[in-house]
């Protein structure tokens, strides 16, 4: 939509009519006994007077650059590059391409290297992109546990069979590096006991309903930290478990960024899988500095319009 | 020390203006005979703001506790009327003295004239002549009417030509009694619609005085040179002062306001002219003068 402010530059026809109308202008005073005054023919000035010129070079330069700021004017100037995750595209590559893919000259090719996140549909680009992702090594995270109940070897042995991609540990007491609090007991928690979730048997009034992998759930929030309840809180079958322990890393840790596979999105092997990504593109890097040329120039059109007015 | 016209078109307020030129002045319009104590009775008027005390019937005061004024009986019911031509040429304003212009001028002196006739107990009205169209103020007595036609000379601006005959022909339906006509113009279009009714009401055996304004500029050809000028009331031409013009300019002038003058006289109408750079005072005295009748 932007490239629509381009038909912007059409005002600057305003400025040279205006000017053209003004040369054509003839100033005569008023005077009532004129009539008795000899004829004068009027004469066609065509000299320009240098202030003339410069304004109208100003106000159509600020046109100008009124519309290439409205525009979000950007000049290709990227050529061939690498991409890896950094801190200055926030960890994703793909997406900060696509949001700069304006700033790439058309002929540039484009590389993403190391871990970089998978996006949710196969991105499309308009230049030449290829990655060569792979995967980081990454080692296992560490959950802390402390389990309140009568069935506590129960408790552990399911956690020791859910041990692989995230290591459990069970606390002896509950501290301030708690991830869960297994609460599986008909007494009252401690009232300064506190856990980021808690997985309890009791619903408390008001918690909403969750389904998640089939297994029905509630969770509600209290000071104490988020209560996911189900019943019965011990897994009876390796689906409820999963459907358990997925759920507390979705709930508490978010889905992990699966690694993009390496290939060119070029490649169409399922074109309905194919789309560009949903990324506003970013601001111009010369849309500050046009705002302030604009500016400028508006300045020096006063200072001449005024500098003109003899 | 600033002209007597300088410090007049400094003044805002027509009142002060008239008061100040009506100071040296002294006398009436025409003969009346009215002379204060012992004129005979003629009725009772009820007081509005700006009758003389004098004249208020403290008796009828006592009896009706309302206060009424006594009216003379007058020998002549004659009614004054003053004409303004407020077209654009009317705007020339004086190249020697700032603020001042034509119209301010003949505002001035038939505000005098409007101020003389209301001392005298005459009726008095107002037409303004402006952008091909009349405004006329009904002819009336008193201290009110006089607030009127105040506020009509100021309201004027100067703008357009002169009405056509027609127009002017359908406003003088006032003329049935004699009547007193002062007319302020520039009179440069000659002969004018304004020309011709003025000339026709003097044959209807109406006192017609007529006074035409000019500048200092416009009389001594003192204008800038190399500059266009336009003629004020019409888009025509583009005209130009030079030195070489002058001469030329001068002769023209003068024919033409020979002409003029050779109209009225021809017509047996009272007229006179003025610039505006001279005494509103000097010039009121010596147009009334000039009408032959005080």
């Amino acid at each position: 939509m932007s490239t629509l402010w381009w038909l912007g530059l059409g005002l600057m026809l305003l400025p040279i009519w205006w000017h053209r109308q003004k040369r054509q202008s003839t100033k005569a005073a008023p005077l009532a006994t004129a009539r008795f005054l000899p004829r004068a023919e009027p004469k066609q000035r065509r000299v320009w007077r240098w202030v003339e010129i410069i304004l109208l070079l100003l106000r159509c330069l600020m046109i100008a650059a009124v519309t290439a700021w409205l525009a979000d004017l950007v000049i290709a100037w990227r050529g061939d590059t690498q991409l890896q995750p950094a801190k200055e595209n926030a960890g994703d590559p793909l997406r900060w391409l696509a949001a700069h893919e304006r700033e790439f000259k058309k002929d540039a090719r484009i590389s993403v290297a190391g871990d970089a996140p998978m996006p949710a549909a196969r991105p499309a680009f308009q230049r030449q992109v290829t990655l060569a992702t792979a995967a980081a090594a990454k080692t296992a995270p560490t959950r802390h546990v402390y389990i309140e109940s009568a069935q506590r070897e129960r408790w552990i042995a399911l956690f020791k069979a859910a041990e692989g991609p995230v290591t459990y540990t069970i606390d002896e007491v509950a501290g301030p590096g708690t991830h869960l609090v297994v609460w599986d007991s008909e007494a009252a928690p401690p009232a300064q006991l506190r856990a980021p979730l808690w997985w309890t048997a009791k619903a408390t009034a008001g918690a909403r309903k969750l389904e998640w992998q089939g297994t029905s759930f509630s969770y509600s929030d209290s000071p104490a930290g988020r209560a996911l309840q189900s019943t019965p809180l011990l897994p009876a079958s390796v689906d409820q478990a999963r459907a358990l322990f997925s759920a507390w890393e979705y709930i508490a840790f978010g889905a992990a960024p699966y690694t993009a596979p390496p290939g060119s999105p070029d490649a169409k092997p399922h074109a309905a899988s194919v789309q560009p990504l949903p990324v506003e593109p970013a601001p111009g890097p010369l849309r500050e500095s046009l705002a302030w040329i604009a500016l400028a120039l508006f300045a020096l059109e006063r200072i001449f319009a005024h500098a003109g007015k003899r | 020390m600033l002209s007597p016209a300088a410090l007049l078109a400094h003044t805002a307020d027509l009142d002060v203006v008239i008061r100040h030129v009506l100071a040296g002045l002294g006398h009436g319009i025409h003969a009346g005979r009215e002379r204060g104590a012992g004129v005979e009775f003629s009725e009772y008027r009820a007081y509005a703001p700006g009758d003389e005390w004098r004249r208020v019937d403290w008796k009828l005061l006592a009896r009706a506790d309302r206060y009424f004024v006594r009216e003379a009986e007058r020998d002549s019911h004659v009614a004054v009327w003053l004409v303004l031509d407020a077209t654009a040429s009317m705007a020339e304003p004086s190249r020697k003295v700032e603020k001042l212009d034509k119209l301010w001028y003949a505002r001035t002196v038939l505000a005098s004239i409007a101020a003389i006739a209301q001392r005298q107990g005459d009726a008095f009205g107002l037409l303004v002549l402006q952008d091909g169209k009349i405004q006329l103020t009904p002819a009336a007595r008193g201290p009110r009417q006089m607030h009127r036609v105040l506020a009509a000379l100021a309201k004027a601006e100067a703008r357009g030509s002169l009405p056509s005959e027609e127009i002017l022909k359908a406003s003088l339906h006032f003329a049935r009694s004699p009547s007193l006509v002062f007319a302020v113009s520039d009179f440069l279009d000659w002969p004018s619609p304004l020309s011709e009714a003025l000339i026709r009401l003097r044959h209807m055996r109406h006192d017609v005085r007529a006074l035409a304004l000019q500048t200092a500029s416009e009389r001594n050809a003192e204008f800038q040179e190399n500059v266009a000028f336009r003629d004020a009331e019409a888009e025509g031409p583009v005209y130009r002062f030079a030195a070489d013009a002058r001469e030329a300019y001068l002769d023209k002038f003068t024919q033409h306001y020979d002409e003029v003058s050779a109209g009225w006289r021809k017509h047996d109408v009272a007229a006179m002219a003025a610039a505006i750079e001279e005494a509103p005072s000097a010039v009121l005295r010596a147009w009334l003068r000039r009408a032959g009748r005080v």
